[in-house]
């Protein structure tokens, strides 16, 4: 995992009084979102792919990542040009789309540890 | 529900709005940044789920997340502007940055204004707070049309909307039900002998005692004339006369400024049941209007309760 603090993505709202929570429950639950997109790509499964990268570009921005959001939109992009045929999509070519989302995914951080986490 | 009551133009209380979109995140994120909104924030995930809430609760307005799995914004837009219901209630759209075509497309099925994900705060607040008003005013201008001007009370329109749904729910869920009719006694002569403007008074005072006296769920209406009606759900028809009875002698009892040595009173006639009747809705008007033509031939001011159930009418006492 990437996890220096020079690459890492933090939130412009974590110390934002309505919305610290809710950041660092964002940051908290990454590891579990980011195994979900793992298994829709080990299942090869595009629709719950887009999904993911639908759902982070409406909502990454709103939490304050908003580099998170944009690569979330660009990926939605990238696999929307893919097509929707699955017989033709090869898994090489839906991991190197979602390579650069699962990357930023996983450079999400709390600048400071939340005292509720 | 507020519009339902008794007395017209209640303040209701937080205003409903509802949140549909299939991120549990965006959920999450709305509900931060509106928690110091005077609103009832709820929330659904799926365009079907949205409806089934809609339809079953008075939804001030909708935020409404247009790409969602299965059922999608676009059609539940579709099926909320069809329906008479639901076609005002304001519908925001939260949309991507580069879906402008899709704004298009949910401006040409019903919705009122949109709000470009990632969300702007103050924005956001701002468009939310104006659709609020834009609800405020079509449920007044509604409430104004079912409104009779002279003395304030619910009108016909409103009471024959009301009395169906009352009425199948009474009978769907085995409840009691009562309907009452009254009718002021030789207001012809007050007309004659005072003026009409002791006529409208004397409607005026009636209708106050009345809507003073029905609970918030009752619906109060004037009939027509000199006639009112009230609806009275979850009331067992004992319980709805003991109820007119204090009605009828408040009316009896008051003082009349513009004729203070000539009482005015009032025959009621009531039908109900303890239970589920299989009758229709204007089955029970017809009974109510049949007691209310016994309490006249009775000798007037007075009440007169049908009992009715599965087995048909039965008069009961009258007082």
């Amino acid at each position: 995992m990437d996890g220096s603090r020079e690459e890492a993505l933090f939130s412009v709202f974590e110390h934002d009084p309505e919305m610290g929570e809710i950041v660092a429950l964002f940051v908290e639950e990454m590891p579990d979102r980011i195994g979900e997109l793992q298994s829709a790509l080990d299942s090869m499964d595009l629709e719950a792919v887009q999904t993911f990268a639908h759902q982070l570009k409406g909502a990454a921005g709103g939490y304050g990542f908003e580099q998170l959001g944009e690569i979330a939109a660009a990926t939605e992009r990238t696999l929307r040009s893919l097509g929707s045929n699955l017989a033709r999509i090869d898994h090489g070519a839906l991991v190197a789309a979602v390579t650069p989302l699962l990357s930023a995914c996983h450079r999400v951080r709390l600048s400071i540890p939340h005292a509720a986490a | 529900m507020s519009d339902t009551g008794a007395q017209p133009a209640t303040t209701p209380s937080r205003p409903i709005v509802l949140v549909v979109d299939d991120s549990p995140l965006v959920h999450r994120l709305l509900k931060a940044r509106l928690r110091d909104e005077p609103v009832d924030l709820r929330h659904a995930t799926s365009g079907s789920e949205a409806l089934e809430f809609i339809y079953a609760n008075d939804v001030a307005t909708v935020l409404l997340d247009l790409g969602m799995p299965g059922m999608d914004g676009f059609e539940v837009l579709r099926d909320l502007g069809e329906k008479e219901a639901t076609t005002h209630i304001p519908i925001i759209v939260l949309s991507g940055q580069q879906e402008s075509q899709d704004k298009v497309m949910a401006f040409g099925l019903g919705a009122m204004d949109y709000i470009t994900k990632p969300f702007d705060l103050s924005e956001l607040r701002a468009r939310m707070r104006s659709a609020l008003r834009i609800h405020r005013l079509v449920r007044m201008l509604n409430e104004r049309a079912q409104l009779d001007g002279l003395t304030g009370l619910w009108n016909r329109s409103h009471l024959d909307e009301r009395m169906d749904q009352l009425i199948s729910s009474a009978e769907r869920s085995d409840r009691p039900f009562s309907v009452a009719l009254f009718d002021l006694d030789h207001f012809k002569s007050i007309n004659d002998n005072y003026g009409h403007p002791a006529g409208d008074a004397a409607l005026q005072g009636a209708a106050e005692l009345i809507s003073g006296a029905v609970r918030n769920a009752d619906v109060a209406c004037r009939y027509g004339g000199e006639e009112f009606a009230v609806l009275m759900p979850e009331t067992t028809p004992d319980k709805a006369q003991a109820l007119c009875d204090r009605i009828r002698e408040s009316i009896a009892e008051r003082h009349w400024p513009s004729h203070p040595d000539r009482k005015i009173t009032v025959s009621i006639g009531v039908c109900g049941s303890e239970g589920a009747t299989g009758l229709a809705p204007e089955h029970w008007l017809a009974q109510a209007d049949a007691a209310l033509y016994r309490a006249k031939e009775g000798g007037r001011n007075r009440v007169v309760v049908t009992k009715v159930g599965k087995d048909g009418p039965k008069l009961a006492a009258a007082s």
